[in-house]
């Protein structure tokens, strides 16, 4: 094995050491300890079977409780203006929530066969953010004969679209007034501009699907068989480093741009606090979107019951890490499941210098009790991904992904 | 002695040699020189002569191509005909068209805040994003709206016409590349900067306060010695009580920290070497094309050179040209990406067209543009050699800073303005409202172009080629005039200013000293421009 040696820590060098001591001293070591040993084909053969491919025909099919033509949506819009509407929203709600988890799962195996499709459903990242105008005029324009969702811009369809319609308690747009299709918005009814809202977010919904449905099949044997390419000896170090880089999804997006930007902790926030960037705004589910991050990280990391990467590592000698990550990702699940409040409204707490220093501190020092919650979750998640960018890459022997190399926080 | 010098002392001496004639008959080479040594008759020997067929003594070769101009002209018209597609044009740069619309659409939605909108503060900011922060996506389909009186303009009506999505928040300095706010810091302007200032926030900062003086349903009050005026503004909601013009200084700083920090400090400093070869299956180069790019941000007309000064700042001029616009190809249509002078270009004409001693900035901006493209083209196969490569370079030098020369001389104009408009105070009142609105806006010009100055790599102030100049003067400059003028009762931005508007002055005089030595100015100029 090579020892990287752009990493960031000292502890990295004794961590080589002992690799290559490993890999040297071969009376000393057993026979699960040889890199050879391991097998890396049923690893990946195990993902793209147990977790990848299952993950997005679960997806679709949690998919058709809001599409289905007796799927939440139809119902709400049918309830619209009766006094079933409240209790039809509450289930379109929660079916919305269920769906937009188990994708927040997938975020951390974007690869090939999703990458290009992954921005018409999830378009959120550092520079991608939902575009509120957009969905206003396309659900106007929707209204005609010619409208096409597919031709929209990423940034006006996908979950956080339906996100906004479904959620987004104000019923004015939010266009500037130079946009024609929205100027009369704001004086049409209360029912008719909910019952616009309700039908484009099935038309959202019903998008959803089809690039799901494309993702999917680019996977299958019987469609663009991916999975055979993924699985091809020739191809199983470029395979183990896509997955490996996939992985870091918890650095750039969620510990950067979903926790650390809203708390002000990354560059890309340039004032104290950006609670507006916040990846759920009108839900308010950030703690249970990252939690599903996390769950999605473990079942790659661990492979379900069979061959993950915890084998590979543990293969190599390294069975201190796995219970590291695995201790380090409950902590941060467990500091999740404790916050009642969203993370929305506890960034917005963070309003004055002493509050600024408060969270620092707390992201500096993370603890299960902090001032403030989301600042200490930076915290544990930047001791996930300094694990990620040492010890793991280390041991896979992959690079850090470029976007991953430096912090910005 | 350059090497030209040299051939014609040896042709000297050899003529010398050859005749036995006197030493006084400077004229003995031409004079002596068969017809079939010099076909054309210009003193130059054929085999030396870089144009042997047409007569140039002066054997100009401004492409460095070894051909001379009078067998290799330079193309009058910023006019170049693509190597890859036939019938094509090489020439492209729709988004920069695209961005100086939005600027003049943003200014014209500034300009129409002659009194407070009962709408939230957010609906303004809202408004001028759409131009700042313009998003395709749901813009595009929309109309553009750029029009001129009695001619129908092209492309149109929408945005998308012009050329799909673009923005300016993403190409102004530091949003497009972190490295265009140059020396990593972006300085001039205190007021309701943090301690890491970038462009883009000091925008948003004039979004707000512009907002909030337009929605807050009062009137700055100006006291005037005119006892006959209103002492309430109440026909431009656009100004603030402390004399901050915002249309102006928006519009201004835009075009400083957009097109002209784009034109020089991004598509100036394209690898031109390695980049001149075909741009995908685009007519162009990569290379040429952000060389376009460039010319596009500079705003220029293809036949800016055709125009006189005066028809481009559109003040006089034959009927055709008069409005700053000219229908180059007849079609009885504006096209805004090539028949109108947009952003700086104006400058350069106005300058020179108020210049004491003559000044071309319009025609050396011009021509070093037509030069450098013309050798990008030439060149569009991917080999220019270092001697063209420098040749360009060159050029985009001259461009850059004769460029910077126009905004500079326009930032010295308004310094003259603002003076003008403080010599009209009467015992520490405004002589009238109008004196106040014209400090207002010839200060928020002054200012707003001032700014603009520290995004040039080839400035003045940061190549260190004029002596006992750097960057800590023009932040001087900047320092000097402050965030807001001085008014009438000796205030700055609501503070007593040490030594009162007579104090202002002396600084202003100062900055403009500062200029005129680092831009060379004739004193001349500095003084009535």
């Amino acid at each position: 094995m090579s020892c990287i040696l752009n990493v960031k820590t000292i502890g990295i060098i004794g961590l080589c050491w002992s690799v290559l001591l490993s890999g040297c001293v071969g009376g000393e070591t057993d026979s699960s300890a040889d890199p050879d040993a391991f097998d890396n084909t049923a690893m990946l053969k195990n993902l793209a079977d147990s977790v990848v491919i299952p993950s997005y025909t679960a997806f679709l099919n949690q998919l058709d409780t809001l599409t289905a033509t007796t799927g939440s949506i139809q119902s709400y819009c049918d309830a619209i203006g009766t006094a079933e509407e409240a209790a039809f929203k509450t289930q379109v709600q929660s079916d919305w929530l269920s769906v937009a988890q188990l994708w927040q799962q997938t975020e951390l195996w974007q690869l090939d066969p999703v990458s290009t499709l992954r921005n018409a459903i999830q378009p959120f990242d550092e520079d991608t953010a939902l575009s509120t105008c957009g969905v206003d005029q396309a659900l106007i324009l929707a209204q005609g004969l010619d409208f096409e969702v597919a031709t929209r811009a990423v940034n006006q369809r996908g979950l956080p679209a339906l996100e906004y319609l479904l959620f987004n308690t104000s019923l004015d747009h939010t266009c500037p007034s130079q946009i024609s299709e929205t100027q009369d918005w704001n004086t049409r009814s209360d029912s008719e501009r909910k019952q616009w809202r309700c039908e484009y977010a099935l038309q959202i919904a019903v998008d959803l699907q089809v690039s799901t449905t494309q993702a999917t099949q680019n996977w299958e044997v019987e469609g663009n068989n991916y999975r055979s390419t993924f699985l091809d000896p020739q191809n199983i170090s470029t395979s183990i480093t896509a997955l490996s880089d996939a992985l870091f999804y918890l650095d750039t997006v969620v510990k950067d741009i979903k926790v650390g930007r809203v708390v002000g902790l990354h560059s890309s926030c340039s004032s104290d606090i950006c609670p507006e960037q916040v990846e759920s705004p009108y839900a308010e589910q950030s703690y249970a979107l990252i939690d599903s991050n996390l769950q999605g990280f473990l079942a790659v990391y661990q492979g379900g019951s069979e061959s993950g990467f915890d084998d590979l590592i543990a293969s190599k000698g390294f069975a201190e890490v796995n219970d590291r990550f695995i201790q380090l990702v409950a902590t941060a699940r467990t500091l999740i499941a404790n916050q009642s409040v969203s993370l929305k409204q506890q960034v917005q707490a963070i309003n004055d210098t002493q509050a600024v220093q408060a969270c620092a501190n707390d992201a500096a020092n993370p603890s299960p009790n902090p001032t403030h919650p989301p600042c200490a979750l930076q915290g544990y998640l930047k001791q996930v991904t300094d694990l990620l960018k040492t010890d793991f890459v280390t041991i896979v022997n992959t690079d850090l992904p470029q976007s991953a190399q430096s912090d910005n926080d | 002695m350059n090497l030209r010098n040299m051939f014609f002392f040896f042709l000297l001496i050899f003529g010398l040699a050859a005749c036995g004639g006197s030493s006084n008959n400077d004229d003995a080479t031409a004079q002596n020189t068969t017809s079939s040594d010099d076909q054309d008759g210009d003193g130059i020997v054929d085999g030396s002569d870089n144009c042997p067929s047409t007569a140039n003594a002066d054997q100009k070769d401004s492409d460095s191509n070894g051909e001379g101009d009078a067998c290799d002209a330079i193309p009058t018209q910023y006019s170049f005909d693509s190597k890859f597609t036939a019938g094509e044009s090489a020439v492209s740069y729709t988004g920069q068209t695209k961005r100086h619309v939005m600027i003049d659409k943003l200014t014209d939605l500034l300009v129409s805040f002659t009194s407070d909108q009962a709408v939230a503060a957010q609906t303004i900011i809202d408004q001028l994003n759409f131009f700042f922060r313009f998003d395709g996506g749901t813009s595009d389909s929309q109309n553009h709206e750029f029009a001129i009186t009695g001619q129908t303009v092209t492309p149109g009506p929408l945005w998308s016409d012009i050329s799909t999505g673009k923005s300016l928040s993403g190409k102004i300095a530091g949003e497009d590349q972190e490295a265009h706010i140059l020396g990593g810091e972006f300085f001039g302007w205190q007021d309701g900067a943090d301690t890491n200032p970038t462009p883009i926030e000091l925008v948003d900062w004039f979004f707000t306060q512009l907002a909030t003086e337009v929605t807050n349903g009062t009137a700055p009050t100006v006291v005037t010695a005119d006892t006959s005026d209103t002492d309430q503004l109440t026909d431009l909601s656009y100004i603030d009580a402390v004399g901050r013009d915002y249309r102006q200084l928006i519009q201004k700083f835009l075009m400083g920290a957009v097109t002209f920090s784009q034109g020089t400090a991004d598509y100036f400093k394209t690898n031109f070497q390695t980049d001149n070869v075909q741009d995908g299956t685009n007519p162009y180069t990569s290379g040429g094309h952000d060389w376009d790019e460039a010319f596009g941000y500079f705003g220029a007309a293809r036949d800016y050179n055709d125009y006189t000064d005066n028809e481009i700042r559109g003040n006089s001029g034959r009927p055709e040209y008069e409005n700053g616009y000219h229908d180059l190809n007849g079609d009885g249509l504006i096209d805004v990406r090539s028949e109108f002078n947009f952003g700086n270009s104006t400058n350069c004409a106005k300058r020179d067209a108020g210049a004491t001693v003559a000044t071309d900035f319009t025609a050396q901006a011009f021509n070093a543009f037509l030069i450098g493209r013309k050798i990008l083209n030439d060149n569009a196969d991917g080999t220019l050699s270092d001697a063209e490569l420098s040749a360009v370079q060159a050029q985009a030098k001259i461009a850059a800073q004769t460029w910077e020369k126009c905004i500079a001389a326009t930032v010295v104009h308004y310094i003259n303005d603002v003076i003008s408009d403080m010599s009209n105070f009467t015992n520490g009142q405004f002589a009238d409202i109008a004196n106040f609105k014209n400090l207002a806006k010839h200060w928020a010009e002054m200012k707003g172009f001032a700014l603009g100055l520290q995004f040039n790599p080839e400035s003045p102030f940061r190549t260190g080629e004029v002596a006992n100049i750097d960057i800590d003067d023009l932040k001087q400059i900047l320092s000097l005039m402050g965030d807001a003028p001085v008014l009438a009762d000796g205030t700055q931005n609501g503070v007593a200013f040490t030594g009162g508007t007579a104090q202002y002055e002396v600084d202003l005089l100062s900055a403009r000293s500062l200029l005129q030595t680092a831009y060379a100015f004739d004193a001349q100029n500095v003084e009535n421009w």
